[in-house]
């Protein structure tokens, strides 16, 4: 996972599959390199180097949308491949959250 | 016939290992598998071994998970079991994705197996053992 913080936009791009075996760690780093709530306002999960995932990298997103959200901060994906976006689609997060490519 | 077969420790690292052997062996025998079905499979097959490892196994390491895979008629039938005491399918988890209910829909758990009703074409349980077809044939 890479972190970058363009003005008030913040991006964490995954960089392995959004799978179990990489999760913990994934969690980790987000709760070392989040910055605090006044440093950005908008936060964007780039998915364009995976192609990868499971329940528990759905399980993921769905928390770091929740932490953003209760942070009122803006929450997007960005980069997800067909396959991923038809698949959020399915469980409707795009109820929650944009998707672009 | 049957393609794969393996017996593989209880962790999810050890999934990683397999579904990648897998994805290979599927792209030599079986090379015309449309993008999306095997994007299908390879989360189906995730799913599987996961909570194998995890619900099943509980991540000890002297247990194992037995992973098997048959290929006939356009189809892929994918059997996974565990040492576990099995599992029995109730309503939480079946709660499905027909809903507007922001807490179901952001739920933190039992996310999986309504998935692979949504994706396989047949999913059984008996015991620790389940048993999923997926159709290699797009409709």
């Amino acid at each position: 996972m890479e972190k970058k913080l363009y003005d008030n936009q913040v991006i964490f791009s995954i960089t392995e599959g959004l799978t179990a075996n990489y999760v913990q760690s994934f969690q980790q780093f987000l709760e070392k390199e989040l910055p605090e709530a006044n440093e950005f306002e908008e936060f964007v999960l780039d998915l364009q180097q995976n192609s990868r995932i499971d329940s528990t990298g759905v399980t993921f997103v769905i928390n770091v949308y929740k932490k953003i959200k209760a942070m009122n901060k803006t929450f997007s994906v960005i980069g997800a491949n067909e396959d991923v976006q038809n698949l959020f689609c399915l469980m409707k997060l795009d109820k929650f959250f944009t998707m672009k490519n | 016939m049957t393609i794969f077969e393996k017996e593989i420790p209880s962790s999810f690292d050890a999934v990683q290992f397999t579904v990648d052997e897998i994805d290979v062996v599927l792209g030599e025998i079986i090379p015309a598998i449309p993008t999306h079905i095997f994007f299908k499979i390879d989360f189906i097959l995730r799913e599987l071994l996961n909570n194998a490892v995890e619900h099943g196994n509980h991540f000890q390491v002297d247990k194992r998970v037995h992973c098997r895979i048959d290929y006939s008629d356009h189809q892929l039938t994918l059997q996974v079991s565990d040492e576990g005491e099995g599992f029995s399918v109730t309503d939480d988890t079946l709660s499905t994705y027909d809903t507007d209910d922001t807490d179901i829909l952001l739920r933190d758990r039992n996310r999986g197996y309504p998935l692979l009703l949504e994706m396989a074409k047949t999913v059984v349980v008996i015991g620790s053992k389940v048993l999923v077809t997926i159709d290699l044939i797009e409709r």
